[in-house]
């Protein structure tokens, strides 16, 4: 028996199997994504990177960064907080309620502590429950014109580290040409960088000399991405804030800059349809660098969904 | 040329090609085969998804994700007030608020009584219906009776004030374009004021009651 | 085409020792940008895995194919044009990663006007290789033919597509990480373990001279590798939806089935008689490649189910894995292959056999040395990351005495490269010798003969 042709099929059908669900699916999915809205803002999300900063991502993607630096946050979780910001005007009605909702939400309070709670407001009453304990206690807690709120919180170990709000997803990676997610962690999780570190001049430090700023970091210098040049009349504003030979300062070159730049727009923290998180006001939301008057363009997922 | 040197490894001869036996598969190697697939079966429902492309780790099914979405009670209370438009007023009035001005329907849309500063008199004349011709837009609507359409809605008198509540938000916000919540409390303490009054509110009735309270 | 393929392995070693330096003292060789870490590591891979693991492997299935099939190959002189010009596209590919023009994807790094000619040399190569296999006088098929034909056709798929849609026409957004890990798991998982079982299957059974266990557990393990090895890769964090992270830790996990069925397998056709590992020392790579083999698979298998953190596939344990299962079981199994085909293919002895003894205890000794502290290390380092508390730089820190353990295995591995390598050169150089003076030898014996004639 012709054993040749048999063996192609078998390898044909085998590989056509995975190249639909891996290559042809993803494509269909996830290939055709549109800018979408956060929720429930309503502002256009991703917005694409400014030019120095698309610049910064052919720099980072030629030296390599994604080896040592992954761009994933992942999350396990979604719990819930109830926050109350004001008490209101009727405080008895309140304070009873709010020791029933601790009652059922299996974190009983003693009246003394409650009251002290209520003293003290703006706090989370309520921490780590399920959606439905939570939507149930806000709607007991809103006597007498009291403010309560759902928090959707996140939890996850990458996001218990402070490297980021809520799980990435493809949205975050729309306008990106080359996607540099990486697979290692031999440095920290680059995807929330630029809320954490948005000042470039901090990067462009942290670029030529990591362990000035980082004591014990393993990363190399990339002083090549620098120059040393002569001071002609006065040291310019971008010279690092380094020591140098007298009268030499030390000089971003422009893939520096455009790498600090690059660096500097990271961020995934946006609520969306699909990553759902209460953001703090005191996060300052993305920049929105669309031009005015664009029009939104949702995906398939607007704020009511549908019907599935 | 001469003979290399006697370190290198004699030359052995080359062995014959491999063999193969026809064993067979060992049974138990089959069966652990059915039960991962099994398992596999088992992990992917739990955590698949289903294949739908808005399921993200760590969500497990497009339901958790409905579920998790921040709550809105605006926009729920407003499309409470759209589908009971639907069922209860649509029928003459029509989905999109045109009316129907063969049957004497006046149209929601740019209506100066829908459009009002205040509720009140809307809140009246859904309550307890209108006679008599009216002028709405400049045009006078006088072949049609407005039923008592407040009135006839089921549940007590909470749940009525309640659903013209969401109603009159909801025709507000979409054809008078003044957009904002009614309070039930507010529809509730107007009927009160009404609740003697059994027949028909005339146009004339509406406007000499105060435009908002 | 082997020869090649050990000098690559010698060049890509240096890279991994650079890289491995690196880690532990961040200066060195920090001011020239083409030694940067973030080059030099796509470079070793793609040095490795192309330079050195693809052309082992073609070479390998040329050299079953002719053997099994009882015939010789197709056009000789053709391939050999095509494996010089596979060399000098990963030259080019590698020198362009160096320059900074690196694609930015996992295993597929060099640049499009490298590729060009891999594809093509690929291309011709595995035509010839298929009308070798069409021109067997022995029509009955051996396993190894079954997987070495398969991974023929499944290399040319795979990097058409991934070059074409992630390269030439790239597709949005995060699709590129998706292909691209399909790629990447394709080419290691499926390739190299095709490739490599194909030759555990063939040389097992010849070298001890016992026959192959089950032809039919062989078919089993075939079936089960391509359908199931090639749906992994795809990591819990990805930010894709969740439904491939789910097949791809399902499909790893049913790939438990041909790892076992290749320990039942080989261990049934040794059936303890390790006499023969000390005859033939070519032997002792093919079974520590085995081992090798089933130890990384088991350890991805444990990496996906045991990962509910979502850390360990970013940690030094997978790192570990990659490299137990490209150097331990695939560059392992062509050692044996290369020592044992390369005299017989050349009939020159091989020069210095002490020097494959040292080869192997170097590069079993170095490999054991790379992935062992390195799976500790990425096991302990998972869980302090899942400790908020404990800071990134804290972590990093205690990576380190790991880290310098496994650039000592690099160094013997390197080590072990060298001698190979020169075992390969000067196996090489007396075979030209011979064939020279064997030339040299029928030309002027007739010079010699009309002499003697003469009176």
């Amino acid at each position: 028996m012709n054993y040749g042709p048999v063996i192609f099929l078998a390898a044909f059908f085998a590989l056509a199997g995975s190249w639909f669900g891996f290559v042809l699916t993803p494509q269909m999915q996830v290939g055709h994504l549109q800018q979408t809205n956060t929720i429930p803002a309503g502002a256009l999300y991703p917005v694409a990177r400014p030019g120095l900063a698309r610049q910064g991502l052919d720099i980072y993607r030629a030296n390599g960064c994604a080896y040592c630096h992954s761009q994933q946050v992942g999350q396990i979780g979604t719990v819930c907080d109830v926050l109350l910001t004001d008490a209101g005007t009727n405080q008895p009605a309140l304070l009873e309620a709010l020791l029933k909702v601790r009652q059922d939400g299996g974190q009983p309070l003693s009246e003394a502590a409650a009251k002290q709670l209520l003293a003290a407001l703006p706090k989370p009453v309520l921490q780590g429950v399920t959606k439905e304990v939570a939507d149930t206690a806000v709607k007991a807690l809103a006597v007498g014109d009291a403010k309560p709120s759902l928090w959707l919180v996140p939890v996850g170990s990458d996001i218990a580290r402070g490297w980021g709000l809520r799980h990435s997803v493809a949205e975050d990676f729309l306008f990106d040409d080359t996607v540099m997610l990486g697979s290692q962690r031999i440095g920290p999780d680059l995807a929330n960088v630029g809320v954490r570190l948005s000042d470039p001049k901090w990067h462009l430090l942290h670029l030529y000399a990591p362990r000035s700023l980082v004591n014990g970091s393993t990363m190399p210098p990339y002083r090549f991405l620098f120059e040393k040049r002569r001071i002609e009349r006065a040291p310019t504003s971008d010279a690092l804030p380094l020591p140098a030979p007298p009268g030499y300062e030390i000089v971003p070159k422009p893939e520096a800059k455009a790498l600090a730049a690059y660096l500097a727009s990271l961020r995934a923290d946006a609520p969306l349809w699909e990553a759902p998180v209460t953001v703090p006001a005191s996060v300052p939301p993305a920049d929105t660098n669309a031009p005015a008057g664009g029009t939104a363009i949702t995906n398939s997922a607007p704020t009511n969904p549908p019907a599935k | 040329m001469t003979p290399e040197a006697n370190q290198s490894m004699p030359m052995t001869p080359a062995p014959a090609e491999p063999r193969e036996e026809p064993n067979v598969v060992p049974v138990w190697l089959l069966v652990c085969l059915a039960l991962l697939l099994y398992w596999g079966m088992v992990y992917f429902d739990q955590r698949g998804g289903w294949f739908n492309e808005h399921v993200y780790i760590p969500y497990r099914s497009f339901q958790e994700l409905v579920s998790m979405q921040p709550s809105n009670p605006e926009g729920d209370f407003i499309l409470q007030g759209k589908k009971l438009f639907h069922d209860n007023c649509a029928v003459c009035h029509m989905d999109t608020g045109s009316g129907n001005p063969a049957n004497g329907c006046p149209p929601l849309v740019g209506s100066e009584w829908v459009a009002a500063p205040g509720p009140d008199r809307i809140i009246r004349l859904v309550s307890k219906g209108l006679t008599g011709p009216i002028e709405v837009g400049g045009k006078v609507y006088n072949t049609g009776t407005m039923l008592a359409m407040g009135d006839q809605l089921p549940g007590d008198e909470k749940e009525k004030a309640e659903k013209i509540a969401a109603i009159i938000s909801y025709i507000r916000t979409e054809f008078g374009k003044k957009p904002g919540l009614i309070k039930p409390e507010h529809v509730q303490a107007v009927r009160a004021e009404i609740a003697k009054h059994t027949a028909n509110f005339t146009p004339d009735e509406l406007k000499a009651a105060p435009e908002n309270e | 085409m082997f020869l090649s393929a050990a000098i690559w392995l010698v060049i890509a070693s240096a890279f991994a020792l650079i890289a491995s330096i690196k880690f532990h003292s961040p200066n060195f060789l920090a001011d020239c940008p083409w030694l940067t870490y973030g080059r030099v590591w796509p470079a070793y891979t793609n040095s490795v895995l192309y330079g050195c693991c693809l052309q082992a492997g073609l070479g390998t299935i040329l050299w079953v194919f002719t053997h099994l099939g009882l015939t010789t190959l197709a056009q000789r002189g053709l391939v050999t044009l095509s494996a010089s010009f596979w060399n000098l596209g990963v030259t080019i590919g590698v020198l362009g990663i160096l320059g900074g023009d690196s694609t930015g994807f996992q295993n597929l790094e060099m640049p499009s006007y490298a590729t060009l000619f891999l594809f093509l040399s690929y291309l011709l190569i595995g035509f010839w290789a298929v009308i070798t296999f069409h021109q067997r006088r022995q029509r009955a098929l051996f396993v190894s033919q079954w997987y070495l034909f398969a991974a023929l056709f499944w290399f040319a798929w795979i990097y058409s597509t991934a070059q074409l849609l992630l390269v030439t026409f790239p597709v949005r957004g995060v699709t590129q990480s998706v292909i691209d890990w399909w790629y990447s798991d394709n080419l290691q998982v499926v390739w190299l373990g095709l490739v490599g079982l194909g030759a555990i299957f063939y040389f097992v059974p010849k070298l001890t001279g016992r026959p192959l266990y089950s032809h039919y557990l062989a078919l089993f393990t075939f079936w089960m590798l391509i359908l199931f090895g090639s749906w992994g890769g795809i990591p819990n964090t990805a930010p894709v939806p969740a439904w491939m992270p789910a097949l791809s830790a399902t499909s790893t996990v049913l790939t438990l089935l041909p790892l076992v069925a290749v320990a039942l397998n080989v261990h049934w056709t040794l059936a303890g008689d390790f006499s023969k590992l000390s005859a033939f020392p070519a032997l002792r790579f093919i079974v520590f490649g085995a081992a090798a083999f089933l130890l990384a698979g088991l350890m991805k298998i444990g990496g996906v189910l045991l990962d509910t953190n979502q850390l360990l596939h970013f940690t030094w344990f997978a790192r570990a894995r990659e490299q137990l299962y490209i150097y331990g079981f695939f560059a392992m199994v062509m050692f044996g292959t290369i020592y044992r085909v390369l005299p017989q293919l050349t009939g020159t002895e091989l020069p210095w056999p002490k020097l494959m003894r040292a080869h192997f205890w170097l590069a079993a000794a170095g490999i054991v040395l790379v992935f062992l502290p390195l799976t500790i290390g990425g096991i302990v380092e998972t869980f302090k990351l899942a400790n908020p508390a404990i800071d990134f730089v804290t972590i990093s820190k205690s990576t380190l005495p790991f880290l310098r353990v496994s650039t000592l295995g690099d160094l013997l591995i390197a080590a072990g490269h060298v001698l190979f390598a020169a075992n390969l050169i000067e196996l090489a150089h007396r075979f030209y010798k011979a064939k020279m003076a064997a030339a040299y030898a029928l030309a002027t014996a007739d010079l010699f003969k009309t002499a003697e004639v003469k009176p």
